[in-house]
């Protein structure tokens, strides 16, 4: 009877990694695929996973190093791509930079402080925060359009208007710092206070350097959700020096897939995994804010 | 107009208020939250008002115009006399003098001058140069009353940039503000609800910018071929959304357990390996995907014709195309769910399973009573917010489809697999029949009912499971 069950769990056990096995490969296929195409001369995989015309050609290309192709022509590419990486990863740190910014002291006021309108302000900041912002993609074009009139340098096809249109999502980022204040024993400050610092020195001495982990998580949680945005770049960003890399190398790859397919490969790499391995150093942080219901999913 | 006084009426509300709170009340919680607050007015506050207006009135193609503007149009449109003789003309400069050429006759002028008469021909100065097409357009914007003198043919004017014409106004601008053709002798008439002029019921120039009241939602809803592709996508955001949630919720819950039996350092690896797809921006692993369902190069194709399957018009063919959008976001999606469920999982006392198996209950039947049932209380919420995440998941929609296989024969440009967010992009940013701002921000106003229902829900859910 006990070796009975010895091997009936031994059974589901081998059962179990057979199963997580497969779906292990329906998850990885796609990646490894993509990197081996991005590897490989022609840009396809006629030959299996490992390609036997290995070459550097697809980097080359996408990162703007002239190479010369199987047909002995010198080849450098005619589309900016590392300027689109360039141009989202600007858009991206100066958003979440600006958007922690902002947010830390709001967040902190509500967190601290007693008010007239705090509970009016409360319900307010978590019907906007449920507004995801590109319902209002007409408005945010006219609105550019408008503001373009007057400033140019905030218009439309311009980073900063980009920038500032992200910069209305700071409700989520609010929300997000008020939880995590909520937690913090007002002990802290109260003491610092006693010693004569006014509310904000106590703030800006006291707290903030208690929250840098929190806030570089916030930080690089607003950075990935702004490089991968597509919607907002895509209706606001019109000439192919201003586009993001989201943006750019959909119209990269849309206009041929067949003859872009291994430049676009590597283009996915090259952009994919510094979000990636950004995403790895703090996803247990992520864990926990996903089961309070922040986060895309 | 509107959107100019939302915006400086909000600019001079806030600067008013940073004066109060900084310069005259003492609360510091005041002075915490007005950064924040100068944000959220004018970029979410603001467009959302204006998008909530937008959906009231006619802003599309051909009624982009303010009526001042459209009506300033009439007053400057000008025709050529019948029967008169048109010119062709060079324009040439020297720093400020001009020189006007036509045919063998010219005549030389200053910046200001009002007119120029055409008298013999000279020799052209040295460093004088011909100005293009639209240096002539810009002189002529610059100098719209500016006359040439025939000496046998008349008063001419600028035309076109190449072209010299005695004209006149088309419309005559009566006292009463009515317009008069000066052909037919009729009155424009203007229709105020479609904001446009109109002669014999044909429509007469640009049509402009007006307030609708609800008529952008009545055609959505009792319109019939509107209400056809409205309904069309709304039944298919519910369905993408709904299945959406099913299955990645599915796949994850199934993982998650069985994971959490299975015995050794394994496991980890199992995990780190599921979360990569969460990790990676979903606009990359969906322009993957686009490119691997490709049907006659991409590489699904080329593993299934291993096994003689013939080719799978994965994104070609409508049942095709929806359920690879659905398979390639569970792709995406089941990370997210199998993360929540282990931590769900995780904080379950083992206690409860030592009591079940003291009764003797099998694994199944743990499952199936004890853990499957406080994961999914748990997991209500998170589900509905998932769903409300998914009815707006653009980028797995668009990327991958474009919205597409197109349907054919519709009013308005719509494919199997739009959901109401790109239904909306369509609308607005893509519109093969014109930009259709307004009827956009409806469908983006219903969208966004929806959302809020949802959240409301959420709201009454969550509180009701915490009793």
């Amino acid at each position: 009877m006990r070796q009975y069950i010895y091997k009936k769990k031994n059974l589901d056990q081998l059962l179990s990694h057979l199963i997580l096995i497969a779906i292990g490969i329906v998850v990885l296929l796609p990646i490894v695929l993509v990197i081996s195409v991005s590897l490989s001369k022609g840009g396809s995989l006629k030959t299996g996973l490992i390609p036997d015309d290995l070459s550097l050609d697809n980097w080359r290309y996408i990162l703007g190093i002239p190479y010369v192709n199987s047909l002995g022509e010198n080849v450098v590419s005619p589309y900016p791509i590392m300027l689109w990486l360039f141009n989202s990863l600007k858009v991206s740190v100066v958003s979440a930079v600006l958007m922690l910014t902002f947010s830390t002291t709001a967040a902190y006021s509500l967190s601290r402080f007693k008010f007239k309108g705090k509970e009016s302000s409360l319900i307010f900041l978590m019907v906007m925060q449920m507004f995801p912002n590109m319902m209002a993609m007409v408005a945010f074009y006219f609105m550019l359009d408008f503001i373009g009139q007057g400033i140019p340098a905030l218009g439309i096809d311009t980073h900063w208007g980009l920038i500032l249109i992200y910069l209305g999502g700071t409700p989520f980022n609010i929300w997000l710092l008020k939880g995590y204040f909520d937690t913090l024993p007002k002990s802290i400050e109260e003491s610092a206070r006693m010693d004569g610092c006014t509310h904000f020195q106590a703030f800006y001495k006291i707290v903030l350097p208690l929250c840098t982990p929190i806030l570089s998580v916030i930080g690089l949680l607003t950075f990935i959700s702004t490089f991968s945005d597509f919607i907002l770049p895509s209706i606001l960003l019109k000439s192919q020096n201003q586009m993001t890399f989201a943006v750019g190398i959909q119209i990269f790859v849309s206009e041929s897939f067949a003859s872009r397919w291994g430049q676009f490969a590597a283009a996915s790499v090259l952009g994919a995994l510094p979000v990636s391995l950004l995403f790895f150093s703090i996803h247990k942080y992520i864990v926990n804010g996903l089961s309070h219901g922040g986060v895309k999913g | 107009m509107w959107l100019s006084y939302a915006l400086s009426i909000s600019a001079v509300i806030l600067a008013v208020l940073a004066i109060w709170i900084y310069g005259v009340q003492k609360k510091d919680a005041y002075k915490f939250f007005y950064p924040a607050l100068v944000l959220f007015v004018l970029f979410s506050l603001v467009p959302i008002s204006y998008s909530v207006y937008v959906s009231f009135t006619n802003l599309k193609t051909g009624h982009l115009l303010e009526r001042e503007a459209v009506i300033e149009l009439f007053k400057n449109e000008v025709m050529v006399e019948p029967g008169s003789q048109i010119l062709n003309f060079k324009l040439y400069k020297n720093q400020s003098d001009y020189l006007i050429v036509v045919d063998n006759l010219s005549a030389g002028f200053k910046n200001n001058d009002k007119s120029a008469t055409l008298g013999s021909t000279i020799v052209l100065p040295e460093g004088i140069v011909e100005l293009s097409s639209g240096e002539v357009l810009d002189f002529n914007d610059k100098n719209p009353d500016f006359k040439i003198i025939h000496p046998a043919l008349g008063e001419y004017s600028i035309y076109r940039s190449d072209m010299l014409a005695i004209v006149h106004s088309r419309y005559t601008a009566l006292a009463d503000g009515q317009f008069q053709d000066t052909i037919t002798g009729e009155n424009l008439v203007e229709d105020t609800d479609e904001g446009q002029f109109k002669l014999a019921g044909e429509s007469i120039g640009p049509g402009y910018f007006t307030f609708s009241g609800l008529k952008n939602y009545k055609e959505l809803f009792f319109d019939p071929a509107t209400k056809f592709v409205f309904m069309k996508s709304l039944t298919w955001t519910f369905i993408w959304a709904g299945m959406s949630v099913l299955l990645t919720f599915s796949l994850g819950a199934f993982l998650a357990v069985i994971l959490n039996d299975l015995q050794g350092r394994s496991k980890l690896v199992y995990r780190m390996i599921f979360i990569i797809p969460y990790s990676i921006p979903f606009f990359i692993s969906v322009l993957i995907f686009k490119g691997m369902l490709n049907k006659d190069f991409g590489e699904i194709n080329s593993i299934l014709s291993y096994f003689t399957i013939s080719p799978v018009p994965w994104l070609e063919n409508k049942l095709w195309a929806r359920i690879s959008v659905l398979l390639v976001n569970l792709w995406l999606g089941f990370p997210y769910m199998l993360l929540v469920i282990t931590g769900i999982i995780q904080s379950i006392p083992k206690s409860i399973y030592e009591a079940s198996s003291l009764e003797g209950a099998t694994k199944f039947q743990n499952f199936r009573f004890l853990t499957f049932p406080l994961v999914l209380r748990a997991m209500i919420p998170l589900l509905i917010g998932s769903f409300a995440f998914n009815m707006n998941n653009f980028v797995g929609i668009y990327l991958l489809t474009g919205g597409g296989p197109v349907i054919p024969d519709v009013s308005t440009p719509l494919g199997e697999t739009d959901i109401l967010i790109s239904y909306t992009y369509r609308l607005a940013f893509e519109g093969s029949q014109g930009q259709n701002f307004a009827m956009a921000a409806a469908v983006s106003m219903l969208i966004f009912i929806i959302v809020v229902s949802l959240t409301v829900l959420n709201f009454k859910v969550s509180k009701l499971l915490k009793r």
